[in-house]
């Protein structure tokens, strides 16, 4: 596994832990439901970005809205990936080696770990990711893509020139 | 340069077979003293025959067979020259040096009267000492005579009859006509000035056709001008007075004007740096606003961030303690298990985000009192721009007021200018009227002649003859003559009066010692002043007050004359005259010997009349076969 320089810690955001929690959150939300990485993707831009889902109902985004978030997206995949390794590795997720490829979902440990998380960014997080959860857990993978495609073929067209201002 | 004179060498008759009648001159002073009828003023009369002034020589018995006449000088130069001339008159000829004998045809031909060929012996002479090509105005025409030395003569060359004539020295020559000529000469000599500036009058007979022609003229130009005026008679009191109300008024308007303008001015530029104010105002608010937006967007960020760092605190803290544990999979304690270094990362992980979040909340803080700072800033500007509104609105009403003021006082303004510009016209058409017709009348005055000798001056001013007069005083005095003091130059007559009493009133002899005070006063005149002069004065008995009463043809003295006999005069003239030796020369040609008390160092010849003793005259005695 890749080693980590020592007394060089990394930046606490979109670490392999913030983002292998909120990785856990979705699929904890999704459960039974299994996701594969790109699902994971999305979902984990998604969750904090609930503002840009069209519709009745939507939460607020969690995190602001920053320009050239949409770039977020693309790098974002190889860390899940880290991220999803590490929550294996301490048991929370389950690999699941399918027919489709690789899925995962969350392990019999998870509910139990996510029932002691209480703070307040979290407590949202899980709020979202279930609704998220209701909104595309009936949708076909292909549905599902559709949408994101779309979201992201917007954002891309919407963040391209950046903002002058952040509100 | 100075200006020099002549100084005399020689004057000596020369003819065929007969000795030279001789008589030399030095510097300084000379005396030819001598009996009746020893030819002495045949010596004036030769001088000035020689130079040129005088056509012919006196007949005289003693002359006869002297065919020549030589005249021996110094030129200003110092040049030595001898004038040369038959006695029976005819053309000069200049030799060089002192000469009294030269071979035929030889010399300088120097002509009487003006020629192509040859240079005039006046035009010579006269150029010597600076007097060539003056002219000197000699009538009331102001027609103009260039300077002779004919004319000069008689100024330094002075004859018996002159002397003693009751007839100014300056007016010379006794005829009335020549009056102007002598006085501008005089003029001239104790001044420097000539005539060349004066303009010579126009004869009558062009004149009164000239005179037709500008008249027609100048009634033409008049009956213009009456067109121009129009037919209204025009009170020129009135029309002074009415240009006199409107320069009032236009000077009042002018300040109204003035004032309407500046009040304008003022506002404009008021409501200018007011407006720039707003604009800088607005710019500075809008700034702070999107400042304040984008500060406040940071401030979500750091609380959304927060929120988030605690999260992970806690999530890193359970998942720290679960991967302490053993195993849930396969009960291996933490120290047998292979994924270790997921503990350690979660760990890092973990304290890594409550150092950031102790890091954010500092941010956050300094953010918030930087914003607040700014909050107040923008309010103060809004309420600013508020007020600059209300200001700028009051302005522009103002502003709007003022201008019709301004407008209106503008308009007076011009109105009155026209009409001003309307009196100007006539004003200046009845000036240019008047002017033709003065110009008019004094064209047709045909100037009487008296009148214009009146315009031009004539003669000396007033201030040169005091100054002239003194110099006569101040000769008078040191040769001691009975009240000198009270000696003065008349301008009228041109002659000396002794408290009052006028020179032709005295005795003979009384006349000639002031003829011979104003020719010697004439000579020290000029060369204090460095003007032009001869430079030798030739008297023919300037003392004839001391002659002998029984053998003289004037007989008896009178009154003043034995006055003036009994000073000691003729010593003191003797002497003044030697002492002016460095400013001229001098010839006295007397009766009388010089007295005995007279100190010299001077010249004198005697002419005896005894054919046994001495000289006997200027010729030398002959017999008469």
């Amino acid at each position: 596994m890749e080693k980590v320089t020592e007394g060089s810690p990394p930046h606490p955001f979109n670490s392999s832990l913030e983002t292998g929690i909120r990785a856990l959150v979705v699929l904890e939300a999704f459960h039974p439901r299994q996701c594969d990485l790109i699902e994971l993707t999305w979902f984990d831009h998604l969750v904090v970005h609930t503002g840009d889902i069209e519709g009745e109902d939507v939460p607020g985004s969690l995190h602001p809205d920053l320009p050239n978030r949409a770039a977020e997206l693309l790098v974002r995949r190889r860390l899940i990936e880290d991220s999803l390794l590490l929550m294996q590795r301490v048991h929370l997720v389950d690999v699941v080696d399918g027919e489709d490829g690789i899925s995962f979902s969350a392990s019999e440990d998870a509910p139990s770990f996510l029932a002691l998380l209480k703070a307040p960014y979290t407590v949202e997080l899980k709020k979202r990711a279930t609704w998220i959860a209701e909104r595309f857990a009936s949708l076909s993978k292909a549905a599902i893509r559709d949408l994101v495609d779309d979201k992201i073929g917007r954002w891309t067209a919407e963040f391209q020139i950046p903002h002058t201002s952040m509100s | 340069m100075p200006h020099r004179g002549f100084a005399l060498r020689h004057l000596v008759f020369t003819g065929p077979g007969l000795d030279p009648a001789a008589l030399s001159f030095v510097d300084g002073v000379n005396v030819v003293f001598g009996a009746s009828d020893t030819g002495k003023s045949y010596i004036v009369k030769a001088m000035s025959y020689m130079m040129g002034a005088r056509g012919k020589l006196p007949k005289i018995d003693e002359s006869n067979g002297y065919d020549a006449a030589w005249l021996g000088l110094v030129l200003p130069s110092g040049r030595e020259v001898t004038l040369h001339r038959s006695t029976k008159g005819g053309g000069v000829r200049l030799h060089e040096g002192v000469v009294t004998a030269a071979a035929k045809n030889t010399g300088t031909v120097l002509a009487l009267a003006e020629n192509k060929k040859d240079e005039t012996v006046s035009h010579f002479l006269l150029d010597q000492i600076g007097l060539a090509d003056k002219l000197i105005v000699r009538n009331a025409s102001a027609e103009k005579e260039k300077l002779s030395i004919r004319l000069l003569a008689p100024l330094f060359l002075i004859e018996e009859d002159l002397i003693i004539s009751g007839r100014s020295p300056i007016l010379y020559s006794q005829q009335h006509t020549e009056v102007t000529f002598e006085k501008n000469l005089f003029r001239l000599l104790l001044t420097g000035q000539d005539d060349s500036g004066v303009q010579t009058v126009m004869s009558s007979k062009s004149r009164s056709v000239a005179t037709t022609a500008k008249v027609e003229i100048l009634d033409e130009l008049i009956a213009q001008i009456d067109e121009q005026l129009g037919e209204r008679e025009i009170d020129r009191t009135d029309l002074r007075k009415r240009m006199d109300d409107v320069d009032a008024s236009l000077a009042s308007l002018q300040e109204t004007m003035q004032r309407a303008q500046n009040d304008i001015d003022d506002l404009v530029s008021e409501r200018r740096a007011k407006a720039d104010s707003k604009l800088e105002f607005n710019a500075r608010l809008t700034e702070l606003e999107v400042t304040l937006g984008r500060f406040a967007s940071l401030d979500a960020v750091y609380r959304s961030d927060i929120a988030r760092l605690e999260a992970l605190e806690e999530g890193g803290f359970i998942l720290s303690a679960m991967s302490g544990q053993d195993c849930a999979v396969c009960g291996a304690p933490p120290s047998a298990q292979r994924h270790n270094h997921a503990a350690e990362e979660i760990q890092r992980s973990h304290a890594a985000a409550a150092a950031e979040a102790r890091k954010i909340e500092r941010e956050q803080r300094d953010l918030g009192r930087t914003a607040a700072s700014l909050t107040a800033e923008a309010g103060g500007l809004r309420t600013a721009i508020v007020e600059l509104d209300r200001d700028l609105v009051g302005i522009e009403r103002r502003i709007a007021e003022a201008r019709p003021k301004e407008a209106a006082a503008r308009n007076d303004y011009e109105v009155f200018s026209s009409r001003k510009s309307e009196l100007e016209t006539t004003s200046s058409l009845l000036a240019r009227r008047d002017g033709l017709v003065v110009k008019k009348s004094q064209v047709e005055t045909k100037p009487p002649s008296t009148k214009s000798e009146d315009k031009m001056l004539v003669g000396v001013d007033g201030p040169t003859a005091y100054a002239f007069g003194k110099t006569v005083r101040d000769v008078l005095g040191i040769w001691r003559f009975p009240r000198a003091s009270e000696a003065q130059f008349d301008l009228a007559t041109s002659d000396v009066t002794i408290g009052g009493k006028e020179r032709s009133a005295s005795g003979k002899g009384v006349k000639a010692i002031l003829h011979a005070a104003v020719n010697v006063a004439l000579l020290i005149h000029c060369r204090e002043r460095n003007l032009p002069h001869p430079g030798f004065i030739v008297l023919d008995t300037p003392l004839l007050t001391y002659r002998e009463p029984l053998d003289s043809k004037y007989g008896e003295l009178s009154p003043d004359e034995v006055e003036l006999t009994n000073t000691g005069l003729a010593t003191r003239f003797y002497d003044h005259l030697t002492s002016l030796k460095d400013l001229g020369q001098f010839v006295v040609i007397e009766n009388k010997d010089v007295p005995e008390d007279v100190e010299g160092p001077m010249q004198v010849e005697t002419f005896t009349a005894n054919p046994n003793s001495g000289r006997y005259g200027l010729f030398p005695l002959r017999r008469v076969d």
